[in-house]
């Protein structure tokens, strides 16, 4: 076992600590937006935080079998994925319009947006906390 | 085993406050600046991309105005120089400024302060600076201060932004950046141009100014183990007093032109990293003088009269750096060997009046440089850094080499609450070029300047607080002076300085927070005359309240040469309309009242005393409104 001092193995743990935060946040949504407690999600393609804590996430290999899609990309989606809630990871996700929502960063901070027709449109109703990142459109 | 369970106890605890709290944890743990300061490398100041965004920092100036110890300055040319001593000297060589990992190098200056001290900010996302010879690991060349800018990441800025903003004396500045981010790659693409216009000063009948108009490019491409960076300025504008003391001129003009170009990339898991860099800059410089304007007074730099005269100095440098780590059981073993080459070229200089050229006595200089830093981990609370850095400076042409060594030896003791950092150091600074190659004020004998120094820095964390005690002491031989016929010799009396500062910090929440800041710098005169010394005050306060980021800053200078204190207030509020569009206004100086610089214009001849002076606020009052809308 090696000595380490605290500043080092903070710095070490700095990564690990961003994957894992980002992961509980996405864990969070999906528990809010599906309102299971294991849900069962399809990623297209690659969510590097979920790929090392899944948290109480299911990841699926098949969008058929999945409560919600989490989108690192709106390319190449499968067509039987459009039929799913899907939630991206990036602003630009939201331009597609079967997008409800999305987690991602902008101007060096982490946002969180719905668009509450999208919600409508899938009977969503996320608890008050969300109030304030959800945009009348 | 004990912060790690603090950090999964925090992590619970976090989880259980809902997603407003979760996301502001992520905010706080992804912040960029807690990737890449370094602890251990010093004595570390840093503002975080929250920081800067909150303060509304549109240059560097607004850090370097209320940073510790110092307050902004510029030289006679409108050049930013904080060390600002004498007419000649840049004191502010040994302040070290990098963009990531490359330095932003001004070969014949030494320090890249002199282009970049005021730099635009709108595409760093955070600021380190590392205050009292840091590690060796950052520069082939010591230093005593090291500024380091990191620019904003597709990580971290998605999409892309124009901003635009208008001021007092019509300053504008527009600027425009996208990045994105693909399976194996991320770009970042940056253009800006400011129109930086500030107030006039009459002197002797003739009208002062120190406008600035800049246009900058940047642009780098990363994959997961390399980078490649463009980097393209072109700045013009006054030149305010010019060098030619005696003399108030009629009409100045300057402009640089400056390319530079980067790699950086790591191997072997990233213990092996390798940088390489160009920078080729050109920089014109011309100014004129009314007839009859020297009214019987010397020209004190220059051992002639002349009415105008135009320059044209050209830079050249290539550096690369190759360093190699070894994490061992009980110490970190770091070893690194640079080069640099560079090239300046003074000698296109032209006066009204027929002046023989004179030869440059060398135009290009190689460093080689090798270091060696050993970190041992004594145990979880304790750590020694032991550094040896040295350089040959190979010169070319009849003038000798110079070789400097650099040592260094750290303790750090850390614990939940407590750092208390202790650095000792004994280091050489070869002259820098513009010291010795200058036909009127160059000194070809100059010898390296040495600095010893204890520095020792306290931290103390409970709760919502953080405060900070930093007390250092060093002495200085062969410090640079300026003798009775203006040439530059090396001073010989020795000289001591100490410096004390105390903070403390209180985080009444996530978003609110006051910063206090007390500090004392004493330096003795290599003159032999008085010593300088001040004190700076910083009460800071950063708010948000709904949709509203409000900043306020009360910065007191007292103690400073020839000009009353200074109480510099500046005030920002910035208003979030939506997520895409961002207002904002600030007051910089509002009240008028901020510290004051003071440059020789006329010196007695037989008295060598100051009788005529100009002076001007270091920082002008202006007032900014502008937008950012995001897309």
């Amino acid at each position: 076992m090696k000595k380490t001092v605290l500043i080092f193995f903070l710095i070490t743990t700095l990564h690990a600590s961003d994957n894992k935060k980002a992961s509980e946040i996405f864990n969070f949504i999906v528990k809010v937006i599906t309102k299971k407690e294991n849900s069962n999600v399809y990623i297209h393609t690659n969510i590097s935080s979920l790929k090392v804590y899944s948290g109480s996430l299911r990841i699926v290999a098949d969008c058929d079998k999945a409560d919600l899609v989490l989108l690192s990309t709106t390319k190449n989606l499968p067509p039987e994925c459009n039929k799913k809630i899907l939630f991206g990871s990036r602003y630009s996700h939201l331009k597609n319009p079967n997008v409800i929502g999305s987690f991602f960063w902008q101007k060096g901070r982490p946002n969180i947006l719905f668009y509450q027709k999208r919600l409508k449109k899938h009977n969503i109703n996320l608890d008050t906390s969300f109030n304030r990142y959800i945009e009348n459109k | 085993m004990k912060i790690l369970l603090l950090i999964l106890v925090f992590i619970s605890f976090s989880y259980g406050e809902g997603i407003d709290s979760l996301l502001n944890d992520y905010a706080e743990e992804s912040e960029l600046s807690k990737k890449t300061k370094d602890e251990s490398a010093g004595n570390l100041i840093v503002y975080t991309r929250d920081d800067l965004e909150r303060m509304q920092v549109e240059s560097l100036k607004d850090l370097l105005k209320s940073l510790r110890f110092f307050s902004y300055a510029e030289n006679r040319l409108a050049q930013p120089d904080i060390l600002n001593l004498d007419p000649i000297s840049y004191y502010s060589k040994g302040v070290r400024i990098y963009l990531n990992e490359s330095e932003l190098l001004s070969p014949i200056a030494g320090s890249g302060l002199i282009l970049f001290g005021d730099m635009e900010m709108d595409f760093i996302d955070h600021v380190e600076v590392y205050i009292g010879f840091p590690s060796f690991e950052f520069g082939v060349e010591p230093a005593t201060v090291v500024i380091r800018l990191y620019s904003k990441t597709a990580e971290h800025d998605e999409g892309g932004r124009v901003k635009a903003t208008v001021g007092t004396h019509g300053t504008n500045k527009q600027n425009v950046y996208y990045t994105n981010k693909e399976e194996d790659f991320s770009y970042f693409i940056y253009a800006n141009r400011t129109d930086d216009k500030k107030e006039t000063y009459e002197h002797d009948g003739e009208t002062l100014g120190r406008d600035l108009q800049t246009n900058r490019f940047y642009a780098s491409l990363s994959t997961k183990n390399h980078g490649v960076e463009l980097h393209a300025l072109k700045a013009e504008g006054d030149m305010f007093l010019t060098s030619a003391v005696g003399n108030v001129p009629r009409d100045t003009y300057k402009r640089t032109d400056f390319i530079g170009l980067s790699t950086n990339s790591k191997f072997l898991s990233d213990s092996l990293t390798l940088n390489m860099s160009y920078t080729n800059a050109i920089n014109d410089f011309s100014s004129e003088y009314p007839p009859g304007a020297l009214n019987g007074i010397p020209v004190l730099v220059f051992p002639f009269e002349y009415h105008s005269y135009a320059q044209t100095i050209k830079e050249e440098s290539f550096t690369a750096s190759l360093k190699k780590e070894w994490d061992l059981d009980s110490q970190t073993i770091t070893v690194g060997a640079k080069y640099r080459y560079k090239h300046f070229d003074l000698t296109d200089l032209v006066f009204d009046i027929n002046v023989p050229a004179e030869p440059q006595p060398y135009k290009v200089e190689n460093v080689y440089s090798i270091f060696l830093e050993d970190l041992i981990h004594i145990d979880e609370n304790n750590l020694i850094t032991l550094s040896v850095m040295n350089q040959e400076y190979v010169r070319k042409g009849d003038v000798d080499n110079q070789n400097t060594t650099q040592l260094r030896f750290g303790y750090i003791y850390t614990d939940k609450s407590w750092v208390s950092k202790t650095f000792l150091s004994s280091q050489e600074f070869a002259s820098e070029p513009y010291m010795t190659v200058s036909p009127h004020y160059g000194n070809e004998e100059l010898k390296p300047e040495k600095y010893t120094s204890i520095i020792q820095e306290f931290n103390y964390t409970i709760s919502n607080t953080i405060s900070k005690v930093f007390l250092a002491y060093g002495t200085y031989e062969n410090m640079p002076i300026i003798d009775n016929t203006f040439k530059i010799q090396n001073a010989q009396e020795d000289v001591s300085s100490h410096l004390a500062a105390a903070e403390l910090t209180i985080l009444f929440s996530e978003k609110d927070k006051l910063e206090l800041q007390a500090n004392y710098f004493y330096l003795e005169s290599p003159y032999l005359s008085e010593s300088t010394v001040h004190y700076n005050y910083v009460i800071r306060m950063l708010n948000s309240i709904n949709s509203f980021d409000i900043f306020n800053e009360l910065a007191i200078h007292t103690g400073f040469d020839n000009v009353d204190d200074g109480y510099n207030y500046s005030v920002g509020i910035k208003y979030e309309v939506n997520k895409d569009l961002h207002l904002n206004f600030k007051g910089d100086n509002i009240f008028n009242s901020g510290l004051e610089q003071s440059f020789i214009n006329q010196v007695d001849p037989f008295t060598g005393e100051v009788t005529d002076s100009v002076i001007v606020p270091k920082i002008e009052r202006r007032f900014l409104v502008g937008m950012e809308y995001l897309f």
